[in-house]
């Protein structure tokens, strides 16, 4: 197999760092990105460096990061700001190699194996792409260079902030070997837990533990465990930009009084769902398969962590009421009784350019498109939060803008 | 019965009747002709319960009387035949006998008395029409009829006899078609939903452009009434949509462009389209209308014409298969494109000529 080049791409803080750029008075404050769900409710989602040395991490309550930096501008996270930075940043990486695969908000994968000739060494193309981000944008980024994504990505996770690390080839294990195991993908809270419990800590240690031994005591994770520690990774960068796929993730705070019924996420769905068809339509895309994933919680009764179903399609759709509807339909059929969701994922998957886009007389469709044609109109002119559903008011933080601020 | 018929004329006769005969009935019956003899003519008829054909065919009558014989091997049987006389009989046991020259079948038939009657279609409600008109409305609108069962009103063309005049009018609700015609004669009024395949045999039937047809319409049935054949057909039930509402009553923008060279370049521009839904994007550029199309496996098609506009400039997607199909249709030298929004219907009318309109649905444009 060809040795490849791959970069991945991470920007620092990034949304803290937007709103920084957007609220010049927060320099050298610390600043935390909530993603509201309205009164003093929320889960932090972005936080900067200085917010980070007071202990405040992503995914904690907002009232826990609060009580460990009270000093913090807290600030209620605007993804349609976000996402269109994000696309800039996607537009100066793209090129360079068609083989960009955007990974959640803050980062992405570049494979520019047969790019050498064109732009020069892989540590000369993400040094033009770094400087060209801070000079359009005013973001630093962080790149990591490795011969795969996984040892790109921890590359970057070194790197940070503001540098860029190449591994060499051949030195995939021993990078990796001091670093620790929660780097590797798959390694979860629970996972690191029991690897702890057999004195892992480190990757090094990992590596050097028998494949079968792993394969035993995690199942068949942990034969994909013991070749990551070694450095092994054959995962292609997943060509998204334009996405492949199409999510939205909300992740509940773990409190007691935060965990969901699946039944009330019902009332979810049609924000969700609009944003998701949003998003579709910016991109001309149609779906044709919708995955819905509830992520359960530790002391439910359900077996695994993790409830999916999924649900291909005859026809493509693009509308934000068909795609409310099949989730609603999806959610319906995966509930059970006594089912606790501490976060719920809705991915748009076999996204095409609409191969059924004829209009009819006699539907509803075009009665919904001319809908999804004002309403995005709308938000075009007077932004996101200007236009959505009613029943969103109730559930989804876009809307929690006309609530009283925390 | 004992009769004499040309080979060639029996075999038109049995494969005329014969279109009717139902493929795929369970009752055996409706896999056979009938064949009765009237004066010096013999009456071939078919049906499979929607349709029923029935056509005349000149002989030397001998014997009236009528039998059944099994379409399709009396199809081939006669196909095969030496251009001679056929001697065709019956006996008492239903056993058909063919003779041709030194040729001899015998075919086992089934009681004629089992054989569905057609209906009589009284003429209380009926026209006269010109074979040719008729044609030509059938040819200008059965490509709209939509294939879909689920919809059954859709898979007919509404027939609407006015005063003066009739209508035909079809739509698979992506398009839809309007055909007005003058009748040479008419009684009453009347709405019925014609099954697209009886307009299709009706429209093979009509290849003589002189002479005209009566049409009688019943509440459930009409007939379609020529000198030599007869197609009966049943009405689709239920209510044609509202096609009036469908039609738009204003435009914004209207394009008028030359029919010959706009269905050339779709012609081309559709053989990139077809791989991508059929989708074409039609633009307004420096006084032309460019086509394009294009597909991810195959390519991308530029196409130019010669366009007068009136109003803003156009960008909307079509099916390029549904404006081939009407301007495959179309007498007139331009055609006129009336356009509103992306998302609006557009209409297509030939220039000058007011008695064919066209509605077609744009795709969405991405």
């Amino acid at each position: 197999m060809p040795t490849r080049s791959i970069i991945h791409l991470h920007i620092d803080s990034f949304l803290a760092e937007i709103e920084r750029q957007r609220r010049p008075d927060l320099s050298g404050r610390p600043i935390v990105v909530i993603r509201s769900r309205g009164g003093s409710a929320g889960v932090v989602v972005s936080v900067s460096a200085e917010a980070g040395n007071d202990g405040v991490t992503e995914s904690m309550t907002a009232r826990h990061a609060q009580r460990l930096c009270p000093e913090a501008q807290f600030i209620a996270a605007d993804y349609q700001l976000y996402r269109e930075i994000h696309a800039a940043v996607m537009d100066i990486a793209s090129v360079y190699t068609p083989l960009l695969e955007p990974y959640v908000l803050d980062s992405a994968y570049l494979d520019v194996s047969a790019c050498g000739s064109l732009f020069g060494t892989v540590r000369h193309i993400a040094a033009e792409i770094k400087q060209k981000v801070k000079e359009k944008l005013g973001f630093e980024i962080s790149a990591g260079i490795g011969t795969n994504k996984l040892v790109a990505s921890a590359a970057s996770y070194i790197a940070c902030p503001a540098r860029i690390l190449e591994v060499e080839p051949g030195k995939e294990r021993e990078f990796l070997a001091p670093l620790p195991v929660r780097l590797l993908w798959g390694v979860g809270e629970k996972i690191e837990k029991r690897l702890a419990d057999l004195g892992v800590h480190i990757i090094g240690q990992l590596a050097s533990i028998p494949e079968r031994f792993l394969v035993k005591q995690f199942g068949p994770a942990g034969s994909g465990f013991h070749k990551l520690a070694c450095g092994i990774d054959y995962s292609s960068v997943l060509a998204g930009y334009p996405p492949e796929i199409i999510k939205i993730e909300q992740m509940f705070p773990t409190g007691e009084d935060e965990i969901e019924e699946p039944a009330a996420l019902e009332e979810y769905l049609p924000g969700f769902a609009d944003r998701l068809a949003e998003k579709l339509r910016r991109h001309g895309r149609f779906t044709k398969t919708l995955t819905l994933k509830l992520h359960l919680c530790a002391d439910g009764p359900a077996a695994s962590r993790v409830a999916v179903i999924e649900r291909r399609l005859k026809r493509s759709i693009d509308s934000s009421i068909d795609i409310s509807s099949e989730f609603r339909r999806l959610l319906c059929a995966r509930m059970e009784s006594g089912m606790k969701v501490s976060g719920i994922s809705l991915v748009l998957k076999d996204l095409s350019y609409g191969e059924n886009s004829q209009l009819s007389f006699m539907s509803d469709k075009t009665l919904r498109m001319r809908q999804d044609q004002i309403v995005n109109a709308i938000k075009d002119r007077f932004g996101e939060r200007a236009i959505f559903y009613g029943v969103a008011l109730a559930k989804d933080g876009q809307a929690s803008f006309l609530r009283p601020a925390p | 019965m004992k009769a004499i018929c040309g080979r060639k004329d029996l075999f038109e006769g049995v494969q005329t009747a014969g279109r009717a005969v139902s493929s795929r009935s369970s009752l055996p019956i409706l896999g056979h002709l009938l064949i009765r003899s009237e004066e010096d003519h013999l009456r071939i008829a078919a049906t499979d319960l929607e349709i029923g054909m029935e056509c005349s065919v000149e002989s030397n009558v001998q014997e009236h009387g009528c039998l059944t014989a099994p379409a399709r091997i009396l199809t081939e049987v006669l196909s095969a035949l030496p251009d001679a006389d056929v001697v065709i009989s019956v006996d008492e046991s239903n056993v058909v006998n063919l003779k041709c020259g030194v040729s001899e079948y015998t075919i086992l038939g089934l009681p004629a008395e089992d054989f569905p009657m057609l209906p009589d279609v009284k003429d209380d409600v009926s026209f006269k029409i010109e074979k040719a008109t008729l044609r030509q409305g059938i040819h200008k609108t059965i490509f709209a009829v939509s294939a879909e069962e689920a919809r059954p009103q859709l898979t007919g063309i509404l027939l609407l006899l006015e005063e003066g005049g009739i209508k035909l009018v079809s739509t698979d609700t992506h398009r839809l078609c309007r055909q007005d015609m003058s009748i040479t004669q008419g009684r009453g009024e009347a709405q019925a939903i014609v099954p697209g395949r009886a307009m299709a045999e009706l429209s093979r039937l009509l290849t003589s452009d002189e002479g005209e047809l009566s049409v009688n319409v019943s509440p459930s049935q009409i007939l379609f009434d020529m000198p030599d054949v007869r197609l009966v057909s049943r009405l689709i039930e239920g209510q044609f949509p509202n096609y009036e509402r469908v039609i738009p009553a204003e435009h914004d923008r209207k394009l008028t462009l030359p029919t010959a060279d706009f269905l050339q370049a779709m012609r081309r521009a559709a053989i990139v389209a077809r791989e991508n839904s059929n989708r074409a994007v039609l633009r307004t550029v420096d006084g032309k209308l460019v086509v394009t199309a294009e597909s991810g496996s195959v390519g991308k098609a530029y196409e130019e014409v010669e366009v007068v506009k009136e109003g803003e400039d156009v960008e909307m997607a079509f099916n390029a298969k549904y404006l081939l199909d009407v301007l495959g249709v179309m007498d007139a030298e331009a055609v006129e494109l009336e356009l509103t929004g992306s998302l609006s219907p557009g209409v297509v009318k030939g220039q000058g000529a007011d008695d064919y309109l066209y509605v077609v649905m744009p795709m969405q444009i991405t």
